[in-house]
């Protein structure tokens, strides 16, 4: 009996499978290795960053739009309100704001959505309907002129896009850490313009780390988002300012004193903005009522200064540009300055990130025209100390300082700035720490709850940082079934287990790559017939520095964990997360013992 | 290109008449001449993993096999029956068994031998010369032929 004589013309099937494989060849060839796969992770997360930050500003002014019936800055559009939708607007956006952190608090359980616990403390994971809610919440109270920024729901929704992101590439907690991490720096570069800066301040201030391994991947997606948002916004800086031109060399004396006035005024904000929140913490009163009492205020201050509303920004375009008299000046620096501690203290969720920037930046003012008047050989440009005072602000209230520069030069396109602005900085961030200042955000990571990388390095186990299987194959597994997990997910192992879950083997891209072009491979083949049972698995309770060990006697990235006992697959430890992780815990390990431990 | 590491044709038989898969894999064993028990613990590998899945091909092929420890030599073992075998559960006419005894540790060596092996037998004429094959050194010099071996 002979066989039929095969076709030559080959079948759909079999010129899909040609197709498939020659794209798995060309991806095997060029796969990247993890690290350069998270280049990749980091600039679709830099775009989805920027793109929640869009929607995110355009359903505040359709909100903005459907309370005033106007879309224009706040300022603009408050001035032309009459006193009772002043007073009334404020008062009924904090009130839907209060009622969905109400509903929140009772909903969820967890109390945890910050991007920088997600990301300095733990694992990397936002909870999705809780960030959105408060991010919904957060609409309400910018919409209606809460005098608080809206660029921390924008960062925080962008962390989320990461997060989710990484999520579904069921990534590890280090590197989802990372990669949320690029989510906030695109949410900042973003918001901001200043793709170098958001980079630099989640660097600096976020993961505490300029290591080349933590930022590279924050600048590409920054830089993603920054022209993401060009495209679609343009390409103006956030503060148009005319060219700042420095005075003679007698100003560097003016420069320190303006620096060490910010340090220690960007003190004393900090110590008004928890005494508010102490405050308001205080009164026997429902979340919800706590915050229509701050709309109240902050409605009550705009039915006389309407220019108390919103996050400080065209506040900020003002004082650039001298539109008001020193004297206006010092009263909305007052009235700005308990309108933004009264929102933040109520609870409302926003940021004080620009508030901050507009306190600097009307101190920087108020600083010019008195040397005006009491320095007679010079003349200050009122506009351009506004920038120094803001830049020097910042660096003392973020204890950021080489952020604050950048971020000041980025948000001005002012080169002419930069050499003032070290000096400002560096006084400013001098004087902050000789009042003991700490950071903004030092507070919200102190508050966190504990995560791995807050232990020790010797208690952290390959259990605490080993991330699930995504698809484990059978023993039986057709060779020809092999191809698509690999092609559809970059793995470059898939691991085998046995019927109950225990682990069996791994089947290794490395041996299979060569043959997947090849239908002549039969059916027959299944993975047992080719996986590798020579990777000695982890144990779950194996330390790190263990761990390691394992991996520096192998070629390969990843290694299983297998339960020692019944042999059951637990998860997957990859090498360049157990470099991260052992990096990161030794960095804060040396930093808790006063060895300093900047990457 | 030559396979790096390569089977060791060890046992050839032609002119077979077994009733079923399991005597057809127990006489090939039987003529690699392995210790009593080995020999015992092999075929039990071996019908183990035709239990997992068939190893019939096509074109009246089977290969089975079992992954033996690394470092061991990689041992063959053919059969041509005259009357087909029918294999596996299904019972697909089988009348050309490769018996092969693979270490754990050349997957890439054995994809690669288990390609060649099912590319020559789809050839009707190269299938027909093992057929006619009658002797260890025909089906050896069939082998160098088709699959790069010696």
């Amino acid at each position: 009996m002979s066989e039929p004589r095969p076709s030559r013309a080959p079948t759909t099937a079999q010129r899909r499978l040609r197709r498939a494989v020659l794209e798995l060849k060309v991806l095997a060839r060029f796969l990247p290795s993890e690290r350069q796969a998270l280049f990749i992770w980091a600039a679709l997360v830099g775009f989805l960053g920027a793109c929640a930050t869009v929607l995110f500003k355009w359903l505040t002014e359709v909100v903005q739009w459907a309370l005033t019936g106007q879309s224009a800055g706040f300022v603009a559009t408050f001035t032309k309100l009459s006193p009772a939708y002043r007073l009334g607007i404020p008062v009924a956006g904090a009130l839907c704001a209060g009622l969905l952190l109400n509903w929140t608090a009772n909903a969820f359980r967890s109390k945890r959505t910050d991007y920088m616990e997600a990301v300095a403390l733990g694992d990397g994971v936002i909870p999705v309907r809780l960030t959105l809610l408060r991010s919904l919440s957060a609409l309400f109270s910018i919409a209606s002129g809460a005098s608080i920024g809206k660029e921390g729901p924008l960062v925080q929704l962008a962390a989320l896009a990461a997060s989710l992101t990484a999520g579904i590439r069921r990534m590890s907690p280090a590197r989802r850490r990372i990669l949320v991490a690029c989510g906030a720096a695109a949410g900042i570069g973003a918001a901001y313009h200043t793709p170098l800066a958001g980079a630099l301040f989640v660097a600096e201030i976020v993961l505490g780390s300029m290591a080349m391994e933590t930022l590279a991947p924050l600048l590409v997606s920054s830089v993603i988002s920054a022209l993401t948002i060009r495209s679609i916004e343009g390409g103006e800086p956030l503060y148009l300012y005319a060219n700042f031109s420095p005075g003679d060399i007698r100003e560097v004396v003016l420069y320190a004193i303006i620096g060490i006035l910010c340090g220690g005024a960007a003190t004393v904000w900090m110590r008004v903005l928890k005494v508010s929140k102490k405050a308001f913490a205080r009164l026997p009163v429902a979340i919800w009522l706590r915050l229509t009492i701050g709309g109240l205020i902050i409605g009550i201050l705009a039915v006389w200064y309407p220019e108390v509303t919103g996050n400080g920004g065209s506040l900020i375009r003002s004082l650039l540009q001298n539109e008001f008299p020193w004297s206006m000046v010092v009263v909305l620096l007052i009235f700005k300055i308990f309108a933004s501690a009264t929102a933040f203290g109520s609870g409302a969720v926003g940021g004080v990130f620009t508030p901050s920037l507009m306190v600097g930046s009307a101190l920087g003012f108020l600083f010019a025209c008195a040397v005006a008047a009491f320095w007679p050989w010079s003349s200050p440009d009122a506009g351009g100390y506004a920038l120094i005072g803001m830049g020097s602000f910042l660096a003392a209230a973020t204890q950021a300082p080489i952020t604050a520069i950048l971020m000041c030069f980025e948000m001005t396109l002012q080169y002419q700035l930069v050499i003032p602005l070290m000096v400002a900085v560096v006084a400013a961030y001098a004087t902050s720490q000789r009042f003991g200042a700490e950071g903004l955000y030092t507070e919200s990571l102190r508050c966190a709850p504990k995560s791995v990388f807050d232990r020790p390095l010797a208690s952290v186990s390959v259990a605490d940082i080993m991330r699930p299987v995504s698809a484990p194959i059978a023993l039986t597994t057709p060779f020809r079934d092999i191809a698509q997990p690999f092609l559809s997910a970059g793995h470059r192992a898939l691991w085998v287990v046995d019927d109950s879950g225990c682990y069996c083997g791994a089947v290794l891209l490395g041996t299979v790559s060569q043959f997947l072009s090849e239908p002549a491979v039969p059916g027959t083949v299944i993975a047992a017939d080719i996986m590798d049972e020579e990777l000695s698995p982890l144990s779950p309770d194996l330390s790190l520095p263990l761990a390691l060990d394992c991996f520096s006697r192998l070629q390969d990235e990843d290694l299983p964990v297998v339960e020692p006992n019944s042999k059951k697959l637990l998860g997957v430890v990859s090498k360049p997360d157990l470099l991260m992780i052992i990096s990161e815990l030794a960095r804060r390990e040396s930093s808790r013992l006063g060895f300093g431990g900047e990457g | 290109m030559g396979l790096q590491i390569r089977p060791i044709l060890n046992h050839v038989a032609t002119g077979l008449t077994e009733p079923d898969t399991s005597s057809a894999i127990e006489y090939l064993l039987g003529g690699l001449q392995l210790p009593r028990q080995l020999a015992a613990e092999r075929l039990g590998a071996v019908w183990r993993r035709e239990q997992q899945a068939s190893t019939f091909i096509g074109c009246e092929t089977a290969l089975p096999h079992a992954r033996i420890p690394a470092g061991e030599p990689w041992q063959l073992a053919f059969g041509c029956f005259t009357q087909a075998v029918p294999w596996g559960e299904d019972g697909q006419p089988v009348r050309l068994v490769f018996l092969s005894l693979v270490p754990g540790n050349v997957p890439v060596a054995y994809l690669g031998f288990v390609k060649k092996l099912n590319l020559a037998l789809r050839n009707e004429v190269g299938r027909k010369q093992l057929l006619a094959a009658r002797t260890h050194d025909a089906v050896r010099q069939w082998m160098a032929m088709h699959l790069d071996l010696q």
